[in-house]
């Protein structure tokens, strides 16, 4: 994927170049990061609507529940960003600069 | 009966045991931080976050050996329980590592070392933060019950 597309799902994924089958997944990512108490028998439907098996669906989930845990501590513990070079299309999108990145969290105690 | 079909019983091992090493990482991760954090630390993070997620449903699955009406009122609202610094300290991390994890800083680390928490205990009480995340988000996207094993 190009870094614009990259860029432009983190911030909009529902305008990003994205087929339909994608972008269910997404909405399912969506839920099931923010609201996962919301979660019903119609979200999972609507992923085996758009084509997924339920090994997928599965999988889908793992997926959405991998990057909730590695992400969740990297937030916690500080984790050095700056050890990643993040295109700047990437970093606009966040919503930061890389000067900030150059800094780990726990130095810039904003 | 869980939302997939494929997922015969109503536990989240059901649904874990159907794709392939994902039930021997789950149980390797929680039961390695219940040894290491104690049983009732690990619970105690697990019902908290719980609440955050509004999933309070999964409270009696995830109480280990808390007390039923502890558990509840914990979930509720954790900081009229009267509990040590350092399990304030942890919850509150707790709290924040859910609901807006983004903002945690420095200080809130500085926090957990103040009310006694070692660097090893920081890592290990933020790995058990993640996995609660991780562990009851699949709970309530399947409909199945959160692992009770705590020992």
């Amino acid at each position: 994927m190009a870094v614009e597309e990259v860029a432009k799902v983190i911030s909009n994924w529902r305008e990003a170049d994205l087929d339909e089958q994608e972008k269910a997944m997404l909405a399912f990512t969506e839920k099931f990061t923010l609201t996962p108490s919301q979660i019903t028998d119609a979200d999972i439907e609507e992923l085996g609507r758009a084509g997924f098996s339920e090994e997928e669906i599965l999988s889908i989930a793992l997926g959405a529940g991998y990057r909730n845990w590695v992400d969740r501590i990297a937030d916690l513990l500080g984790v050095e960003e700056e050890k990643f070079d993040f295109p700047e299309e990437i970093l606009k999108a966040f919503g930061v600069t890389r000067e900030q990145l150059k800094t780990s969290l726990y130095e810039d105690d904003r | 009966m869980s939302r997939l079909r494929m997922v015969a019983g109503m536990k989240i091992e059901d649904a874990l045991r159907a794709a392939p090493g994902a039930l021997e990482a789950d149980s390797a991760m929680r039961l390695l931080l219940v040894d290491q954090l104690t049983p009732r630390l690990f619970s105690l993070i697990g019902v908290v976050v719980a609440g955050c997620l509004r999933c309070e449903r999964f409270v009696e699955a995830l109480r280990g050996p808390l007390d039923r009406t502890f558990a509840a009122e914990a979930t509720r609202d954790w900081r009229a329980l009267g509990l040590t610094a350092a399990e304030n300290a942890v919850l509150e991390y707790a709290e924040k590592g859910t609901m807006d994890e983004a903002s945690v800083r420095r200080r809130d680390v500085d926090a957990l070392r103040t009310a006694g928490l070692g660097d090893k205990e920081v890592l290990l009480i933020a790995t058990a933060i993640a996995y609660h995340n991780y562990a009851i988000r699949m709970a309530a996207a399947f409909d199945v019950l959160p692992s009770a094993e705590t020992v």
